[in-house]
């Protein structure tokens, strides 16, 4: 995790924890899950199945499905589909899963 | 819609007025196998397979990768040894494939499970071992476990499991990268390859057998379901028909859930998870249904409870060439000898044997009771 | 027992809502399947939450979606958001959608399907496009609509509106645009010229994509003329490499969002078998429909981008229509002063159309990118270079779904949708066929993951 590439464009929106690797931070609670982890300065989400390597939420609607961690216990869910819910848990996932 | 018209061959080949030894109709499982095994007897043979479009139907795709015998031939001696002789062969098949197609088959041979959700599933399968047993005078090995020497094998057995079979003779392979190495080894060592080639009518002649346009005096139908079409052409009754299979496949996991070979479950090397099972009577549609996926879904939740995280990521369909009594069929014509029809729904189980002993008898250059074994599955044990 | 809708409507977007406007009105029974939490679709994607300060960094045409939203809202269909259609069969009345909706997969009954699930972007596979740091202009749209997200730094790269419309939004909002590294090759513009005159007959899209075109050029900084893109960085991007009449430069970035367009998503159409073909101006595959939207398969409507990419306006239009025939094949509607109406929108249809002619031929993607070369990955989710697949492509295999076989390219979790068109690409040319020749990539339920246990539990008919 290092200094987001992000920022957030709303003067004073809401915010709400969210737990990301068992630690808590506060984020804009109308977000996406993929877009709370950018937000924070994660910019990979997952390690690739075949190469090991990061990887990053490619088109944020759905359809690369990079963006894949773990929600409330819930393994292999799209974050960019999903919406921040207060005290969310977010894993992210190592090498050897999808 | 003919997609197709302007394919090139890219493959090492002669253009297409040249004759050609042997053509083989199909490109699947079954022609590929014969046309690896013919090149590697006698390399000099110009061979040339003529495969369908990419939408065409095609068993070789929708298998599951196994190496089975038990089961298979249990009400039919010559093709429980066959099934035996194959995959007996399958380790220096898979060794020298391997090796020249540059691939990993992922094969290995650490036996096979089913195992079955009640007593009387449990019953039939062993009264089908017994009989493989016997067929093969004892070479068949196998044991009839109960729930407890299951669970042994295959930890985290839903409830419901009574027990299983298992056999240490049966394996498996990954199905893809078997076809593919077999064309990637074929090409290499010579044999012409043309995709979108279908055949539509086999005309003979003096010259030999024409299809689609190529001369050869000796031609092996291996097109599957299209078969039955070719085969009236040149004098061979080759009754087979479709039978739906789908499958399911999860997404990969690294955890090491199924060693053993298993109709029902199979973990690939990659590491996703195969589901198989069904058997359907759709003719032409091999398209998947919601009440199939559903219970098959329920199926392997119930043999594996572990499962039910697991995601989907995707499902087939395809359409198993069968045969009336489900055992292969290797006919020579009556009308002309240099005409073969080859039809089975085991491409891969039996692809060791079509490379080896059944492309010598193609050749004709094989020992008496090998000849005897194989030509005890021609058409004559069908009403015409 | 189930209830049988008159019309399932997939997709909230400008078609999905006008079509369901029309046929509820009609009075069917009308159901809405929508992916997103609220309506919208993408253009308007998450525009009844949207507050006056997003709203007015998105830009007017962002805020002319709220008529149409609201007569949506007040529409007597059902409505359900946050849910994925994962698979679409034939049945006795007619069609069986099966979808997951918090957690549990449901099935829908309904006689009449209409697909408007829109569009995605162009997947441009340019050396290292799979790096952490690189996304889509319709990510940073995404990001910035739905989650009010902005990039810090970013680099643009690629050609088309929607690319234009983010750099106007972004300026808007006060994000440093490094650089806007435009691949428009020279020759579109040539290309393009006839067209003006069709573009002529819409000012006032034709002014509003001058004025974007212009602004990047003045505000800047503005490549023109990019003929070649690679990502640079070992875990995530550290820059990019771009190439401008021979030239090699490298600028240092570490966020990359790159557009060539949008494709069709034609999965559920592939799926019900409806005829598909190849769009040689729009370069992708697309499900052959009629004016009302009418695909091979009866019962079976696609309209808006996921039938034919044509923007906002034509997606709703086209989405009155498909609905008022809807209700006209169901003898709710029919009187002469409909067939009238009716007559009226499909003339304009026709004309919103052809004049789009200018805009497709104007940013059509260049020739190099369709060449991917050597390791540049090709099939994300698997991993596949295409050097592997132009190897098995120059082994004369029958086309991209044997191809997917040999590579396993494909058969990752997004099952084609980030590298179909590019594995028809690279067939195409290595056997010197026309793409439009090469079979699309096969498609399989499930369109959405589900898990074995959902799947298990679902409901029987």
């Amino acid at each position: 995790m290092t200094d987001s590439l992000f920022r957030h464009g709303l003067e004073d929106a809401p915010q709400c924890v969210l737990i990301v690797n068992g630690v808590e931070h506060q984020v804009p609670m109308q977000s996406s899950v993929a877009a709370a982890l950018h937000y924070l300065g994660y910019l990979a989400t997952r390690a690739h199945p075949v190469s090991g390597e990061p990887r990053a939420p490619f088109c944020h609607m759905g359809v690369c499905f990079e963006c894949l961690v773990s929600i409330d216990g819930q393994p292999q869910q799209r974050a960019c589909l999903t919406q921040v819910m207060p005290n969310m848990s977010i894993d992210q996932v190592g090498v050897g899963t999808y | 819609m003919d997609t197709c018209k302007n394919v090139l061959s890219l493959s090492p080949a002669n253009n297409q007025s040249d004759a050609y030894d042997w053509i083989i109709v199909g490109g699947g499982l079954v022609g590929a196998s014969i046309a690896y095994g013919l090149i590697q007897k006698q390399p000099h043979l110009r061979i040339l397979v003529l495969d369908g479009s990419d939408m065409d139907h095609r068993a070789s795709v929708g298998n599951f990768g196994l190496i089975w015998v038990q089961g298979k031939g249990h009400n039919f001696p010559a093709y429980a040894n066959w099934s035996l002789q194959g995959a007996d062969l399958w380790p220096q098949f898979a060794h020298q494939l391997s090796h020249q197609s540059q691939m990993d088959l992922a094969y290995q041979r650490l036996g096979g499970l089913e195992f079955a959700l009640n007593q009387r599933q449990l019953n039939v399968l062993s009264e089908e071992m017994a009989a493989m047993a016997h067929h093969t005078h004892g070479a068949f090995k196998y044991s009839v476990l109960d729930r407890e020497a299951a669970l042994a094998l295959q930890p985290g057995l839903g409830p419901s499991v009574v027990g299983a079979v298992y056999s240490p003779q049966d394996g498996q392979v990954n199905p893809l990268s078997l076809l593919s190495a077999l064309h990637k080894a074929m090409q290499l060592c010579g044999v012409a390859y043309q995709a979108c080639r279908k055949v539509d009518k086999i005309e003979v002649s003096a010259q030999g057998f024409n299809a689609a346009g190529f001369i050869a005096k000796k031609i092996v139908l291996c097109a599957g379901l299209d078969n039955q079409r070719l085969g009236k052409q040149l004098g061979m009754h080759l009754p087979v028909m479709p039978i739906k299979g789908q499958l399911l496949i999860t997404e990969r996991t690294a955890e090491n859930t199924l060693t053993y070979a298993c109709p029902q479950l199979r973990q690939t090397a990659e590491g996703t998870i195969q589901i198989g099972g069904s058997h359907e009577h759709t003719g032409l549609d091999d398209s998947c249904s919601l009440e199939v996926m559903h219970a098959m879904a329920q199926e392997a939740v119930a043999l594996l409870p572990s499962l039910a995280d697991l995601k989907l990521v995707r499902s087939w369909g395809a359409l198993r060439v069968m045969s009336p009594d489900g055992a292969p069929i290797y006919q020579q014509s009556p009308s002309y000898s240099g005409a073969f029809g080859v039809c089975c729904h085991s491409g891969v189980s039996l692809a060791a044997a079509h490379a080896g002993p059944l492309s010598n008898w193609l050749l004709n250059s094989l020992d008496a009771k090998q000849k005897i074994l194989i030509e005890a599955m021609n058409n004559d044990r069908f009403p015409v | 027992m189930h209830k049988i809708y008159d019309y399932l409507v997939i997709g909230a977007g400008p078609a999905g809502m006008a079509a369901s406007i029309e046929a509820s009105k009609a009075g069917l029974s009308v159901l809405v399947l929508d992916q997103a939490a609220s309506a919208g679709g993408q253009i308007y994607r998450n525009l009844a939450q949207a507050s006056d300060q997003q709203t007015k960094l998105l830009g007017p045409d962002y805020v002319a979606g709220k008529p149409l939203l609201a007569r949506f809202m007040a529409a007597n269909c059902d409505y359900q958001p946050l849910v994925q259609v994962w698979h679409i069969e034939t049945h006795e009345h007619g069609f069986a959608v099966a979808a997951m909706l918090h957690g549990k997969s449901i099935t829908f009954i309904t006689s009449h399907l209409l697909l408007a699930n829109g569009a995605m972007e162009r997947p441009m596979a340019i050396a290292g496009w799979h790096k952490p740091g690189v996304m889509t202009a319709g990510a940073g749209q995404v990001l910035l609509k739905s989650s009010a997200l902005l990039p810090k730094q970013v680099v643009l790269a690629g050609s088309g509106p929607l690319l234009l419309l983010l750099a106007q939004q972004y300026r808007a909002a006060g994000v440093t645009i490094m650089a806007f590294l435009d691949t428009t090759p020279g020759v579109n513009y040539w290309q393009a010229m006839p067209w003006l005159v069709a573009g002529l007959t819409t000012p006032k899209q034709l002014f509003k994509g001058l004025w974007l075109t212009l602004a990047q050029r003045i505000k800047g900084p503005y490549i023109s003329g990019v003929s070649h893109l690679e990502v640079m960085g070992n875990e995530q991007v550290s820059g990019v490499r771009y190439t401008v009449a021979g030239r090699v430069y490298e600028l240092e970035c570490k966020l990359l969002m790159l557009h060539q367009g949008l494709v069709a998503e034609t999965q559920m159409a592939q799926l019900l078998g409806c005829t598909q073909a190849w769009n040689e101006t729009q370069q992708c595959w697309q499900t052959q429909a009629d004016a009302a939207g009418q695909t091979s398969v009866s019962g079976v409507q696609v309209v808006g981008d996921a039938g034919h990419i044509g923007g906002a306006d034509l997606a709703q239009l086209q989405g009155r229509v498909a609905g008022i025939n809807r209700a006209k094949n169901a003898s709710l509607t029919g009187s002469w002063l409909s067939n009238r109406v009716n007559l009226g929108l499909l003339f304009r249809l026709k004309h919103l159309r052809w004049a789009r002619g200018l805009v497709d031929r104007l940013y059509r993607p260049a020739a190099w990118l369709f060449k991917p070369t050597g390791s540049t990955i090709v099939c994300r989710c698997e991993q596949v270079s295409a050097a592997t697949i132009s190897a098995i492509a120059d082994g004369g295999c029958a086309g991209v779904n044997q191809l997917k076989r040999f590579t396993r390219a494909g058969m990752g979790a997004c099952q084609g949708r980030q590298c179909g068109p590019n594995l028809a690409y690279l067939v195409a040319h290595a056997q010197q066929r026309s793409v439009s020749e090469v079979e699309p990539l096969s498609v399989r339920p499930p369109l959405s993951p589900i898990s074995l246990g959902q799947l298990a539990k679902r409901p029987r008919l």
